[in-house]
């Protein structure tokens, strides 16, 4: 019995870092092609959950419709984001780009809050609500879909960045910007590419991180426990999001039945204390990341 | 330059030669003057078009994509004449399919066979000794198809073996390419050796040009390298050093 418990609780962690695992994958994809740690990952992934909400609730339209319409919508607003912001910082210190992360983040709160108001809202149903039985472990099944849709896309997105040479010629811009200007890879559009693809995938995590807990201003939270992740993984090793966002997600689900819902953040952040001290480059990370 | 000439830039540290590829790349504008190729001016065109147009470069210090292996290195070069979009090469369709199998079979039968790099094909570029990496720039540089190819400092701290086997390259893919070769080198055996034609920069002035036995004699040039001294023993150490194929004294 206590064994089948145990397993339904890391089973739910799994499912959490699964998501988790989806918005690091966006971090370190936009860490990696433009080099800027952007702190405004969880309310990115927050709009993209507010332009379904407006697309589905508020206009109306069928489901099928508004996803796509939600993430086509998020990246071009991560293209707008790339182009008006962030391209201007090109060339300046890695903390004045972090630095207009963390602003961002507050506006696009702010603008949530001006726009939606901050109260708590629910997104239309769309995942299975029938529970899911593993052996005697029940999963729920927003957990579970929401699990398994992202494996799908994080799948993908690492089958494009092995196969396309779109991929490839991200890796080649991580490793020498110069050299892959020279071999004929545009650079401005490989970051435009990398923060749409990015507000994107953040964005899909968005619509299923809403659809478990529902959608509020404070939602860009969850970018808290991603930024734990990919410290963890190391800022620029897709290998160590997707392991990171895992761990993390079974470490908050233990603490949150055993200690009480009330100490996953602080269990979350003794865990990033403890990976500054011993790793500061992450578990996959390359050693030599800049001090913020 | 003449097209399917070998061109040597040559002159003192900080003359400019460097700077002279970069804006022929496009990485720097220039301020006076235009840059043509093939009849059309370059002005404003951004650095991933000039590669389409064939415009490829080596770097001094080698610029390789550190973390991938010889093989990836040098298909990259191809990119800009790739065509295959994220879901033709996700589902691999016949397109995408075609594209590579002909992608891999230049690049294996004319390039890393020509190069002689087959051994370390599958090799991650940092483990490669120098000289190899070396050798892998200008594979990948091939790969982009060039008309125009930049060659800054192709021998830079190479022993003789390896100078020689570059040399020997440059020359074959001059002939079997047809294609036209500026470089930068110090090296002033092959520079006199490869070379058709030669032009000495100081200050980012041309203080001379012509065929390499000219701008040799040229009094000017061996001001330019030596300051002020006795021109007599300069000139007879280029000739000595032209020879012998060794580096010639750089001031």
């Amino acid at each position: 019995m206590d064994g089948w418990l145990l397993f339904e609780i890391v089973l739910a962690g799994v499912g959490t870092g699964g998501l988790y695992a989806l918005t690091g994958l966006a971090f370190v994809l936009i860490y990696k092609a433009t080099r800027v740690v952007n702190i405004a990952i969880g309310e990115m992934l927050m709009i993209g959950a507010y332009v379904f909400f407006a697309f589905a609730a508020g206009m109306g339209l069928p489901i099928w419709l508004a996803i796509p319409a939600a993430l086509a919508v998020s990246a071009a607003f991560g293209a707008l984001v790339e182009r008006t912001v962030i391209r201007p910082m090109l060339g300046e210190s890695p903390i004045s780009s972090f630095m207009v992360t963390v602003g961002l983040g507050s506006v696009l709160v702010g603008l949530v809050e001006l726009v939606w108001t901050a109260d708590q809202q629910r997104l239309p149903e769309f995942l299975p609500t029938k529970h899911i039985a593993i052996g005697e472990a029940l999963v729920s099944p927003k957990i579970f879909h929401g699990f398994w849709i992202a494996v799908l896309l994080i799948v993908t997105v690492l089958l494009i960045f092995r196969f396309w040479r779109g991929g490839v010629a991200l890796r080649a811009t991580a490793s020498d910007q110069a050299a892959a200007y020279s071999v004929g890879i545009d650079v401005p559009r490989v970051f435009s590419l990398s923060w749409m693809a990015a507000a994107a995938i953040a964005g899909v995590a968005g619509i299923v991180v809403g659809s478990i807990g529902g959608i509020s201003s404070a939602m860009g939270v969850f970018g808290l426990s991603v930024l734990v992740v990919v410290i963890f993984g190391g800022l620029d090793s897709v290998l160590g999001a997707l392991v990171g966002g895992i761990f993390v997600g079974i470490v908050e689900s233990l603490t949150g039945f055993y200690a009480g819902t009330e100490y996953k953040l602080l269990a979350t952040f003794i865990l990033l204390v403890l990976i500054l001290m011993v790793r500061p480059y992450g578990l996959f990370g390359t050693h030599e990341i800049e001090r913020l | 330059m003449q097209p399917g000439s070998v061109t040597s830039l040559i002159g003192p540290n900080g003359a400019g030669k460097t700077s002279v590829f970069n804006t022929l790349s496009g990485f720097y504008a220039p301020r006076a003057g235009r840059i043509v190729f093939e009849g059309r001016d370059l002005a404003g065109v951004a650095p991933p078009r000039r590669a389409a147009l064939g415009l490829a470069r080596t770097f001094q210090n080698i610029a390789l994509f550190r973390g991938m292996t010889v093989l990836d290195n040098i298909k990259l070069g191809r990119h800009c004449h790739l065509k295959t979009g994220p879901l033709g090469a996700l589902f691999y369709t016949p397109a995408a399919r075609r594209e590579e199998e002909e992608l891999r079979r230049e690049i294996e039968e004319r390039i890393i066979d020509f190069l002689e790099i087959d051994h370390i094909r599958k090799a991650p570029v940092a483990s490669l000794a120098y000289g190899l990496q070396k050798r892998v720039e200008l594979a990948r540089a091939l790969a982009m198809r060039p008309k125009l190819l930049l060659l800054d400092e192709p021998v830079a701290g190479m022993n003789r073996e390896e100078t020689e086997d570059m040399a020997r390259f440059i020359l074959e893919v001059r002939r079997e390419w047809g294609v036209t070769v500026l470089m930068v080198e110090h090296d002033m055996g092959m520079v006199m050796d490869l070379s058709d034609h030669v032009v000495v920069l100081n200050f980012g002035q041309v203080i001379a040009r012509g065929r390499p036995a000219e701008v040799q004699a040229d009094p000017q040039v061996i001001r330019a390298y030596l300051g002020s001294g006795d021109v007599a023993a300069l000139r007879e150490r280029f000739r000595r050093g032209a020879a012998a194929g060794a580096v010639a004294p750089v001031a």
